[in-house]
């Protein structure tokens, strides 16, 4: 085999073929160059190409953030009345929708309605500028639903 | 909008004569820890909510009055003179401001009339551009009309900081920055400036 047929096989020498769509990219990129602050800088270590928030560093420094300690609080809240509910669904009589219905949710409700009103400002959440609306949360809105009986009687029947 | 608030105070400092230099390092250690907290739930450049055209009020309800209340301890906290509710990623036609040591003032649903005869360039700086500061063209008189958080009328004829203000802050309701209105040299260096730096770990 022939060496230049070797070399141009592999392409040891580096980019060949101009485009035209890569020569215009290529010279963006070299206007770009301008303002690139690591433009003839060595790249001595691994290069993250991001400012870090300072919201992590508070959080990184303070522990969690408002936002956080509430969804917290929501969580634990929503265990403690479902272990209630569960003694009182173990002792059920023929009232229990009306049980249901009346059983009082308002401090975890609380809580959910500030979170609903409070979480996309204080966690400065993503916005889609498709849809004009914040970007989804492990793949759900972020809004969670009051609790009320119908939650109940979702978990436990009559 | 930001305004210098720093430097006017260190301008101001030891005028009795008195050595509060313990003091006054610990105070400014303070306000720069709340500044970075509020400046944290305040939208920086590029985050998309800031090029977002916000939707008129309808709601005049204590949401509102909460909304408003909230910008304006943020505005303190932050040291500025002017935040727009686009800046904390809601999309509502509403702003507060307080140029200087005037009282704090909201505005919902804003609509300005410029006073065209006479126009000024000055610096601006802004709340979610944070180390930019670019000259920008406004008009020094306006008149701004709208409603306050409660749904009554309102109506202010401003000159000078608190014009420049309220115009700083109507863009922001239409998704405009200021290296939109400034002039294309400032715009490349500012842009510069905004670009992400990178972090060696």
């Amino acid at each position: 085999m022939k060496r230049p047929h070797a070399e141009e096989i592999l392409g040891e020498w580096g980019i060949r073929d101009v485009t035209p769509p890569s020569q215009r990219e290529r010279e963006q990129l070299a206007a770009d160059g301008e303002l690139n602050p690591l433009v003839g800088r060595p790249l001595r270590r691994r290069l993250r190409n991001f400012r870090p928030a300072p919201d992590s560093y508070i959080a990184s420094l303070g522990g969690p953030l408002p936002y956080m300690q509430r969804l917290q609080q929501i969580e634990a809240l929503t265990r403690e009345h479902l272990v209630r509910l569960e003694e009182a669904h173990a002792e059920r009589g023929a009232d229990w929708p009306e049980v249901a219905a009346r059983w009082d949710f308002g401090d975890v409700n609380d809580l959910i309605e500030r979170h609903n009103r409070w979480y996309p400002v204080e966690a400065r959440l993503a916005m889609d500028p498709r849809s004009r609306d914040f970007v989804k949360v492990g793949g759900r809105p972020y809004q969670r639903d009051p609790l009320d009986a119908a939650w109940v009687l979702e978990r436990f029947p009559a | 909008m930001a305004h210098d608030h720093a430097r006017d105070e260190h301008d101001h400092e030891h005028e009795d004569g008195h050595d509060h230099e313990h003091d006054d390092s610990g105070a400014d250690r303070e306000r720069e820890f709340v500044r970075r907290q509020a400046l944290a739930q305040i939208r920086q450049y590029p985050d998309v909510a800031l090029r977002m055209r916000a939707r008129e009020v309808t709601e005049f309800d204590e949401f509102l009055v909460q909304l408003v209340e909230r910008m304006a301890n943020l505005m303190h906290d932050a040291q500025g003179v002017g935040l727009a509710a686009t800046q904390i990623g809601v999309l509502q036609r509403v702003f507060v401001f307080a140029p200087d040591d005037e009282p704090m003032r909201a505005v919902v649903n804003p609509r300005l009339t410029l006073d065209e005869s006479e126009k000024l360039v000055e610096e601006e700086g802004c709340l979610s551009l944070r180390e930019v500061r670019v000259p920008v063209e406004r008009a020094t008189k306006v008149v701004i009309e709208g409603k306050d958080p409660n749904g009554d009328d309102v109506r202010y004829e401003l000159e000078g900081l608190p014009a420049r203000v309220v115009q700083h802050e109507t863009d922001h309701l239409d998704g405009v920055l200021t290296i939109d209105r400034t002039d294309p040299e400032s715009r490349k260096q500012a842009l510069g400036v905004l670009r992400p730096k990178p972090t060696l770990v």
